[in-house]
């Protein structure tokens, strides 16, 4: 997904757009294995967006990530920790219910997060394997959205394979 | 919410949702590349009086 084919894509900084769409992620990576990020989507995007996709361009498999948002969700920000090969740019695509597109990018500089070694024994690892934590900042009400961190045990070596 | 997701290890991923009931599950389906499936479910209790 090096260039976007669609015309009717929108830049999301074209035409004061720019808040509509964010992307928060370091300017260097402390540790390209595990990148934090955060995709913030606002004002009519928010209420509109269906899916979002995730682009890392020089990963082996540059796809990161596709999220599709269901009734229940509150699209207003996604968090996710991703390994970066090298320097790279980072693109966000929100797709609106009516198919438009907004994207933005982001240059990082980051390398070797693919062929970083497992933090952590692999044997303890695959016992791990699975383990899930949710985690919900605050108490619930009624109507009003929850933010909620998904922690999953998994070596996720594959992270950047090729897939074919 | 469902996601496609390519990640770190250890992956975590923090979103939100807005709870329309007093009292509902909230599920995680996960399945690697290995063809391995993970799933857990977690109670949401919303406060009493909202």
């Amino acid at each position: 997904m090096g260039r976007f084919a669609r015309p009717d894509l929108r830049r999301s900084g074209d035409r004061g757009r720019r808040s509509l769409l964010t992307i928060e992620a370091p300017d260097r990576a402390e540790d390209a294995a595990i990148v934090p990020v955060k995709i913030t989507i606002a004002g009519e995007l928010r209420r509109d967006i269906d899916q979002l996709y995730f682009v890392i361009d020089d990963n082996p498999s540059p796809l990161a990530g596709r999220f599709v948002f269901g009734p229940m969700a509150d699209p207003g920000e996604i968090a996710i920790r991703v390994r970066v090969d090298d320097y790279t740019y980072l693109h966000a695509v929100a797709e609106t219910k009516a198919g438009r597109l907004y994207a933005v990018a982001r240059f990082i500089k980051a390398a070797g997060g693919c062929s970083a070694p497992a933090g952590k024994d692999q044997a303890l690892a695959m016992q791990r394997l699975g383990q899930m934590k949710m985690t919900m900042k605050g108490t619930p009400h009624l109507g009003e959205p929850l933010e909620t961190r998904l922690l999953v045990s998994h070596p996720n070596s594959s992270g950047c394979r090729w897939i074919r | 919410m469902e996601s496609d997701i390519s990640i770190s290890e250890d992956p975590s991923l923090t979103f939100a949702f807005v709870p329309s009931a007093a009292s509902a599950d909230i599920e995680a389906a996960v399945d690697d590349s290995s063809n391995r499936h993970f799933e857990h479910r977690w109670p949401v209790k919303v406060e009493p009086g909202t």
